[in-house]
């Protein structure tokens, strides 16, 4: 008997990533042209991405439902295994209405803790790795719950958008409303807090937007990890990549995609740093 | 000679003297706005000082009995309008002299010489204490040549105030005849400091009225003839001067009742017809007068009805919907105050519009040559009900305003914004969901950062940074100082923007003004996105009057 994760595909995470932790990842729903595709699965980021700019009508997305997440769990449980379900902010998805639903179809016995994880994204893929982690020296799922509870408000995200209007159409701008409605050319800076999207800054330049990006995370060191984003610009990352080596105690810098999912929301040339900031007893891990 | 050997000065005659101070700045003022033109029609120094006075005089209404009142009284009532109705620079300066000479009197019951000196002291000590980087060669160094001159004379038995007073204003004169020496750019322009002329005007006006001599006007004469003609001050008066503005971008439609005795409905017509305006309606008998008048400023016009009874049904509506009833009334229907609420001076239909989406609660009609008051200013802001309220001034001329607003009610806060570039990057660094403080420390660092260009007509010949510069021509000013001189608005900024040297990447963010031509300055862009690869031009329609062009870069 083992203590396993469980996420959906918010968490924007490399996939082989995720396989080597044994994270299982329940994919939400993309629905382009009026066809319903599995996020990650059935179609690809450079798909994706090519029909959002030529797609007549905006992709929408759906949550996974409660019997994507019954089959998961069943799985894991009848391998022996306790289940830590993490996901994406209740406030951005209804993603953990379905696991709650799929937890009470299973038994109020059945040995599931979920998780909110109040993010999206990148952090979110960085707060179920450090679950992973903590998974493999804890035995008590209780006790892994309370930790990685405990430890969610270490992991952030700064992103910068190149515009609001995808975020604006699929509803979930958020407070970054208040950066809305200028007709100046904007590149906003966002962030996740308390669960939902949050202003941070309007540059003007996606230059300007990525020097800022790099200040605001440096300003949050000590960090344990940083890891990077993006939608379709390839150029950007490989720069970000240089400016924050050595930013981190953990030399890796992952670059991750957003995934369709998150791609209907963020939009094209959408970049994002994420980060875990050192705690006690973080830093001295791995 | 009416006063000549009083020993002191009682409430009704510095009252008296400084309505007589009030009525010589206003046949001064047009002289005084023409001096302060050079290089560009800049902040109606004459206007300014001539409202903020008004507003001081207009606070005193003295005894109606015609009995003496007491110097600390009028003093108070002086002080206190002179505050709220100063406007531009000048006028803020003029009214924080008043604030110190009128302190320096609160306890007096009449003024004798010892008084008066101190007054004088006080008043320069203040007004000096009002400027944040004091330049000499201003109405600050005439202000402050008058207590020197004074103060040992004011320790002999036989000094009187008005012989003090007389002797003060020689060195305000002589001090005024010293600004071209002592700042060098009214020296190449050839002229004397219009706010530093203005203290003179005040300064004679009262002591005409002391001593019921007639000297000012043949004192101050040969330094008004060094301004431009006044059929040079055609391009000023195009560009929209205040003093013959364009009534179609600033106006109001002013309406109101005056309740009084003996009204003369065809004298009031003449009098209201004689200010700047589009039209005025005048009807009405001797007991009422009804006024109907489009105009740029209200201001005068309520204050000539008030002189006269007592106004009724006042409605100010603002064409462009930036007045502040207007404002008071948008507030009003929000649900929800903001916690902080940004305030913006603003001229233009385009760059009104842009402040307010982009997340100002309130604009406030104004700008380079049309400056808001102190009390405009709090009123806007009282009317966003908000806990704090955060001033953007857009403009050099503003900047001591908001301050003096900020001054007032602790509610209040000024991010110096010296154009509309920085206050459209102040006002991008706003973020409601931080804290006051974050915001006005991520703010101020904004303004540091972008470069504004201004592109404007010059209203005279001049020579300014060894660059001759001919009436009627384009000059482009980086930060403010002047760089470039074209026939063509877009070859001046043009100008301009190849001296700042665009680097890869940049983003030039054009301002469209009233008078701007868009097909040129499509080709404009066009052509600067040529010069230098990858930087990014935008085209906005900024609607602002004198200015063809606002430009930012960053």
């Amino acid at each position: 008997m083992a203590l396993r994760i469980v996420t959906d595909s918010a968490s924007d995470f490399p996939a082989d990533l995720f396989q080597q932790w044994n994270v299982t990842v329940v994919p939400a729903y993309v629905i382009v042209d009026d066809v319903s595709y599995r996020d990650g699965i059935d179609i690809s980021a450079d798909e994706f991405y090519r029909r959002l700019l030529s797609a007549t009508r905006l992709p929408t997305t759906s949550q996974p439902t409660a019997a994507d997440f019954e089959t998961v769990y069943r799985d894991l449980l009848e391998q022996g295994h306790q289940i830590l379900s993490i996901h994406v902010s209740a406030k951005l998805s209804g993603t953990l209405n379905s696991a709650h639903q799929a937890k009470a179809a299973l038994g109020e016995d059945a040995p599931i803790e979920i998780v909110d994880s109040q993010l999206a994204s990148l952090p979110m893929g960085l707060a179920v790795l450090d679950a992973a982690e903590l998974a493999q020296n804890q035995e008590s799922l209780t006790e892994l719950a309370d930790a990685v509870r405990s430890r969610l408000d270490s992991h952030q995200a700064y992103f910068v958008l190149d515009t609001l209007e995808y975020l604006a159409k699929g509803g979930r701008v958020g407070k970054a409303a208040a950066f809305m409605g200028s007709i100046l050319s904007i590149k906003p800076i966002l962030t996740l807090q308390d669960g939902e999207v949050h202003p941070v800054e309007r540059p003007r330049t996606m230059t300007k937007a990525l020097e800022r990006l790099i200040e605001l995370v440096s300003q949050k060191a000590p960090l344990e990890r940083v890891a990077i984003i993006y939608s379709t610009d390839l150029q950007a990352p490989v720069w970000l990549r240089t400016a924050l080596s050595g930013l981190a105690d953990r030399e890796e810098i992952a670059v991750a995609r957003f995934s369709p999912a998150l791609g209907v929301y963020v939009g094209p040339n959408a970049l994002g740093i994420a980060f875990t900031r050192s705690t006690p007893g973080g830093a001295s891990r791995g | 000679m009416a006063y000549p050997q009083n020993a002191v000065i009682g409430g009704r005659e510095l009252k008296d003297a400084f309505s007589a101070a009030c009525q010589c700045l206003d046949q001064h003022r047009d002289a005084l706005n023409a001096l302060n033109v050079f290089p560009v029609p800049d902040g109606d120094t004459g206007t300014n000082m001539l409202l903020t006075l008004r507003a001081a005089v207009e606070n005193a209404p003295g005894s109606p009995d015609g009995e003496d009142a007491a110097v600390s009284g009028v003093a108070a009532q002086v002080a206190d309008g002179a505050f709220w109705g100063a406007r531009g620079n000048s006028g803020v300066i003029l009214s924080q002299f008043l604030a110190g000479f009128c302190d320096a009197l609160k306890t007096v019951e009449v003024c004798a010489a010892a008084d008066l000196a101190r007054a004088f002291q006080m008043g320069a000590q203040s007004a000096y204490q009002a400027v944040g980087n004091p330049v000499e060669g201003t109405m600050l160094t005439v202000l402050g040549a008058v207590f020197p001159s004074i103060e040992k004379l004011a320790q002999q038995d036989d000094a009187t105030p008005v012989g003090l007073w007389e002797v003060g204003f020689n060195a305000a004169l002589a001090a005024l005849e010293s600004t071209p020496e002592l700042l060098p750019v009214l020296k190449e322009v050839g002229v004397v400091d219009a706010g530093g002329l203005g203290i003179v005007v005040i300064l004679g006006g009262a002591l005409d009225q002391l001593t019921g001599a007639d000297r000012l006007d043949s004192l101050v004469e040969r330094f008004e003839s060094a301004a431009p003609a006044p059929q040079a001050l055609a391009g000023l008066q195009q560009s929209g001067g205040s003093e013959g503005g364009d009534h179609a971008a600033w106006g109001h439609c002013i309406q109101f009742l005056i309740q009084g005795e003996g009204l003369d409905p065809e004298a009031i017509r003449q009098r209201y017809a004689a200010m700047e305006s589009l039209s005025a309606v005048v009807a009405g008998n001797e007991s009422v007068v009804r006024l109907h008048v489009h105009a740029a400023d209200p201001e005068p016009f309520l204050a000539y009805g008030r002189s006269l009874g007592e106004l009724h049904r006042i409605s100010i509506e603002d064409m462009d919907q930036q007045n502040s009833d207007f404002i008071r009334d948008a507030g009003a229907r929000t649900a929800e105050p903001p916690e902080i609420a940004i305030v913006a001076v603003v001229s233009g239909d385009g760059l009104d519009g842009l402040f307010r989406d982009t997340g100002c609660s309130a604009v406030v009609s104004g700008g380079q040559t049309m400056n808001p008051s102190v009390q405009q200013l709090l009123d806007a802001a009282d009317a966003t009900r908000a806990n704090s309220v955060i001033l953007l001034p857009n403009n050099g001329n503003i900047v001591a305003v908001a301050q003096q607003a900020a001054s007032r009610d602790p509610r209040l806060h000024v991010v110096p914004s010296r154009s509309i570039p920085q206050g459209i990057a102040a006002l991008l660094a706003f973020n409601s969901t931080n804290s006051l403080e974050d915001n006005l420390d991520g703010m101020g660092r904004a303004i540091a950062e972008v470069m504004s260009v201004e592109v404007t007509t010059a209203v005279r010949d001049t020579t300014i940074n060894g660059l001759a510069v001919r009436q009627g021509q384009c000059l482009a000013l980086t930060d403010g100082e002047i760089v470039a001189a074209d026939d063509s608005p877009e070859n001046a900024l043009l100008g301009a923007l190849r001296q700042i040297g665009l680097a890869s990447g940049s983003l030039v963010t054009l301002y469209l003004g009233q008078q701007a031509n868009r097909p040129n300055a499509e080709e404009m862009a066009a052509q600067l996105e040529q010069e230098t690869p990858e930087i990014e031009v935008d085209l906005i329609y900024g609607g602002q009057p004198h200015y063809h062009y606002l430009a930012s870069v960053e």
